[in-house]
């Protein structure tokens, strides 16, 4: 059965299950009202951000600090308050039927707003436990300073994510050594259909510039978006259906500009209550020509961009329903100039259509507290043209997407957990100069999260099963790599976290996980040049599913003063699917090396940690550090593009609405070189240690009932030639130079 | 009765339903994966001598190799470059010429002393030069880039008395005199003289190669000879490489002279004056 009946299945009889006196008169639901102050000062904060982690919905504080949550489902919540230049603060809330909390939220200042969060446990009764503890949530004043002209560059300053990038248009991120498919990007917790983890030259479809927020999410909790993903999910929140009732028309404008490229890039957002209805719209546009580095131009690194959405919903008191649409379109330059490239680069364009449709339903029980169903369409279309216009390769991907989830509230050993189903049909179609064949995929899955809290010792628990059939258009015969047929794969992923307070302001933990990971089309299939990545990939369809165990221990550090995080982890994989970089070059496109997809067991080790001190009020001092060693264990050769040892070091200092700061960060040589088991073949390239300073100054100043936020970032101020190890254009050019970064945003 | 809100929940799975089933068919996908790419695409090649197969080149997991390209010094072959399309159908370009009509086929020659080659279309041109072994490529152009590049196809080229390299000259030979001479720069001494309404004695034609060495060449080559002017001179075969000039009528023309193998010339010769007194 096709998703688009599963759907017609589902929605149909939801119009017939409320009978006119049922909650829909909204006497079940309650509303939380409050107010932001500082905590020191006991002055209104505006603009801060809160959100309702259960609920997934958030609004932003008025001039005064004044917020409202109306019509919100009985029960209880995290409420997670953030705004420039405080801490984060999580506070449990509990909204009683036909009444309204009211609440005063105390945010101590700080110097930085990026990982440091308050707890604070209020009208709980049982202590409960974070619901949603992402590893990274980037919003606000820490998501204009990092704000870059992708997700990869706008988060490459967190501790473990590194930048794999083939030009900057095309850059992605990659956690632990881990990216492609191992470390998922989804965009309102919804998968973009793009291809952006197949290869390095395809871009990420989603536009950082009208983000509201960023998060990674790490652990049990990443089954819920997927089997094979022991990197973790980066989610980009854009929050295009809304669902709570609006109080007042919201909403914020960015601009930005740098230097490096000339880029420039204005943004919108608005949330505005109509009637009964929430609407939400956003747009945005970007250019940029190439990139400057300490060497020279990098010619053909231009983008240009335009993105909008808009997105419509009707909260009400026994749920919501909404739908959204959402344009993306991109052209961008993959540069030229090195071995195997076209003289004169790459150009791609690019556009994805999205749509998606909400229903959840608060069911007003206390197992069964809100089903929500959520469909989304995707048609993404990339093409490759050679320098004088011809039409190298393209790309149709249609996809569908269902996720149904049962979100639960106590029941059996567990205070709460998520119990849903996920499908996806995906029709996959090449053109041009490549031979990969028209597929049909169909993916489906069930999973299970739970949370409980024993003591002071909070569990997460999750279990999943995925099944995934692939089906090209025809069995073909490949003297390349023998016979395409349908492939069928299923299995099981599970994860388990443990974490527990053990001293004074110090907290241990563990998550152990198994993933699941079928191959890709691409991965099976491929059989021929891929023109922007500038090689001739191989494919093999008879690669079997690559398994992962990964563990990881960890401590946490929250003291007065003192914040920070060091983990280790090990990741074990069983027939770890990547391609093999021969060192050869095609004989079939002699000026492409050949990429062949291979399977072979492979163990990361790693550690990496970050630490905050907050000597005095106004001066924090942070820094992280992350290393990763990966090996394909049979052969005992390093694996391919592994990022080398990193970290970072930065002082900021906060004077009222000003915030200085400074950063240097650096990474070691990578000499730890992946090679081809052939006595012929050449191995990846070497790149040396480098460093770099960064200077940023941040104001933020409210005005004329408005809040503004300006920002000047001096990237790379010494202008510092480096490469980066995971850059597939590092031999022709360096890293981008010196980069004035202009920034302004405000808030309504 | 319904209530306004149920209306609105009606108008919701409406709207949904409406969009599900318009916008979630297979037919949408932008690209159509039925469109030939116009890009020559090979995974192996082969050089064929008369139906028959030379030698024989297919790159699936490493280059594979069948075969010897054996020539004699002196030795001259035309090849036809056949391709080995991924789904393993032998394809001949030139029986599809306007598809590849942006490629074009070259050959790289491993070492120069021992063997020559040059392509016409998809025809491959191998001449022995030296003794030794040595290997040439084939290799497909596609405007800007190169395409296909063979594996190195092996070359023997040995020695053999009596076996003579390209012919770079010629001579006219009546009895034991030299009538005409031309050397390898194309300069011609000496002419064919005949009287009015007589014949010369048998004239045999001998070519040179760029070692001297003089011959004749085999029986699937012929004698092209051409007089400019019929009303003055005439010619007669006798043998493939022995005729006659008949003098018709005073004055002086010139004739000029090929060697033949099926549709084209290994040789030809500049004008040679033949005077009819």
């Amino acid at each position: 059965m096709k998703l688009k009946n599963l759907v017609l299945l589902l929605f149909l009889p939801f119009a017939l299950l409320f009978p006119e006196n049922s909650r829909a008169n909204g006497a079940a639901n309650g509303s939380l009202f409050g107010r932001v102050q500082d905590a020191n000062t006991q002055q209104p904060v505006g603009w801060a951000h809160l959100h309702l982690l259960e609920l997934e919905a958030g609004v932003v504080a008025h001039a005064d600090g004044a917020f409202h949550f109306l019509s919100v489902p009985e029960g209880d919540y995290t409420l997670r308050v953030t705004h420039l230049g405080y801490r984060d603060l999580l506070q449990k809330v509990r909204i009683a039927a036909s009444d309204t909390l009211c609440l005063l939220v105390d945010l101590s200042p700080h110097a930085l707003d990026l990982e440091e969060v308050d707890v604070v446990v209020e009208h709980h009764e049982s202590d409960g436990s974070v619901h949603h503890d992402p590893l990274l949530s980037m919003r606000g004043g820490a998501l204009q300073r990092n704000l870059g002209t992708t997700i990869a560059e706008t988060v490459n300053e967190e501790p473990g994510i590194a930048q794999r990038s083939m030009g900057p248009a095309p850059s992605r991120p990659v956690l632990r050594g881990l990216g492609g498919d191992r470390l998922l990007m989804v965009e309102d917790g919804q998968r973009t259909g793009d291809l952006s983890a197949t290869s390095a030259d395809h871009a990420v479809a989603i536009e950082p510039l009208t983000a509201e927020r960023i998060e990674l999410i790490r652990g049990p909790e990443t089954l819920l978006y997927g089997p094979g993903i022991l990197g973790g999910v980066i989610n980009v929140e854009r929050n295009a259906i809304q669902r709570l009732k609006l109080h007042r028309i919201q909403g914020s404008a960015t601009l930005q500009a740098e230097s490096v490229n000339e880029g420039f890039g204005g943004g919108a957002e608005l949330s505005a209550p109509v009637g009964p209805f929430a609407i939400r719209l956003d747009g945005s546009l970007r250019d940029a020509k190439d990139i400057n580095t300490p060497d020279g131009r990098l010619g053909n690194t231009g983008i240009a961009t335009g993105n909008g959405s808009v997105g419509i919903s009707l909260p009400v008191s026994w749920g919501v329903l909404g739908v959204s649409g959402t344009i993306y379109d991109t052209e961008y330059g993959i540069p030229g100039g090195f071995v195997g490239a076209h003289p004169n680069g790459v150009d791609i364009e690019m556009d994805r259509r999205n749509y998606a449709a909400l229903a959840q339903f608060n069911l007003g029980n206390d197992v069964f507290r809100r089903w929500e169903t959520e469909y989304s369409h995707a048609r993404y279309y990339h093409a490759e043209f050679e320098s004088n216009g011809a039409l190298g390769i393209e790309f149709g991907v249609v996809t569908d997407h269902l996720t149904s989830k049962l979100h639960l509230g106590p029941h059996l050993f567990f205070d709460d957990g998520v119990f849903g189903v996920w499908g996806e049909y995906r029709d996959y179609a090449t053109g041009g100069y490549t031979f990969t064949p028209a597929t049909s995929e169909q993916q489906a899955a069930v999973f299970l999260y739970e949370q409980k809290r024993i003591g002071d010792t909070h569990v997460q628990a999750a279990i999943r099963y995925d099944w995934r059939d692939i089906d090209p258009d025809r069995e073909i015969y490949s003297v390349t790599i023998d016979t395409i047929q349908q492939r069928e794969f299923s299995g099981f992923s599970a994860s388990l976290g443990v974490e527990r307070p053990f001293a004074d302001g110090m907290t241990i933990g563990a998550t152990a996980m198994r993933s699941f990971r079928a191959p890709g089309v691409e991965e099976l299939f491929s059989r021929g040049p891929h023109l922007a990545a500038y090689s001739y990939e191989i494919g093999n369809p008879n690669l079997q599913a690559e398994t992962g165990t990964g563990g990881e221990v960890f401590v946490k550090l929250r003291k007065r003063g003192w914040t920070g995080r060091l983990a280790a982890f090990i990741n074990a994989f069983d027939n770890y699917i990547f391609p093999a970089f021969t060192g050869q070059r095609s004989l079939s496109r002699s000026d492409l090396y050949e990429y062949r997809y291979d399977g072979a067991d492979a163990l990361m080790t790693g550690v990496e940690g970050n630490l905050e001190w907050q000597p005095w009020e106004m001066w924090t001092f942070h820094s992280s550090l992350s290393y990763v060693r990966g090996a394909l264990t049979e052969r005992d050769v390093p694996m391919p593009q592994m990022p080398p040892l990193s970290g970072r070091f930065g002082v900021d200092w906060k004077w009222d609405a000003w915030t200085v700061g400074a950063l240097i960060q650096g990474a070691s040589a990578q000499e730890r070189l992946y090679v081809a088991d052939d006595p012929d073949a050449r191995e990846e390239d070497p790149t040396a240690a480098w460093a770099r300073l960064d200077l940023h100054l941040q104001y933020t100043h409210p005005w004329q009932g408005l809040l503004h936020t300006m920002s000047v970032g001096i990237l790379n101020v010494t202008d510092a030639s480096y490469r980066n190890h995971l850059s597939r254009v590092r031999s022709v050019m360096p890293e981008p130079g010196r980069n004035i970064k202009l920034g302004y945003k405000m808030y309504w | 009765m319904f209530s306004y809100m149920r209306w609105v929940v009606i108008l919701f799975s409406g709207l949904t339903l409406l969009w599900t089933i318009t916008g979630c068919s297979d037919d949408d996908n932008p690209v159509d994966s039925e469109n030939e790419s116009e890009h020559f695409h090979a995974v192996g090649s082969k050089l064929v001598l008369d139906g028959e197969d030379v030698i024989v080149a297919t790159t699936s997991d490493s280059a594979d190799v069948t075969g010897l390209i054996e020539l004699h010094e002196g030795e001259e072959v035309e090849l036809e470059a056949w391709f080995l399309n991924d789904e393993g159908e032998w394809f001949y370009p030139a029986d599809d010429a306007d598809a590849h009509a942006d490629h074009e086929l070259e050959v790289v020659i491993g070492n120069g002393d021992m063997i020559e080659g040059d392509v016409h279309g998809w025809e491959v041109h191998l001449t022995g030069a030296g003794e030794g072994a040595s290997w040439v490529r084939l290799r497909v152009k596609h405007i800007d880039h190169y395409g296909y590049l063979s594996p190195h196809l092996r070359t023997s080229i040995q020695h053999e008395e009596g076996y003579h390299g390209a012919p770079v000259g010629m001579f006219l030979v009546a009895g034991t005199d030299t009538l005409v001479h031309i050397n390898s720069s194309n300069e011609v001494t000496g002419s064919i003289d005949v009287g009015a309404g007589s014949s010369t004695d048998a004239i045999t034609l001998f070519l040179f190669d760029e070692n001297d060495v003089v011959f004749q060449p085999g029986d699937d080559h012929s004698l092209g000879l051409v007089i400019d002017d019929e009303g003055i001179a005439t010619s007669t075969a006798q043998d493939t490489w022995v005729f006659v000039i008949n003098g018709l009528a005073a004055g002086e023309t010139s004739a000029e002279f090929s060697i033949l193998h099926g549709d084209h010339s290994h040789y030809d010769s500049p004008a040679v004056s033949i005077v009819v007194q």
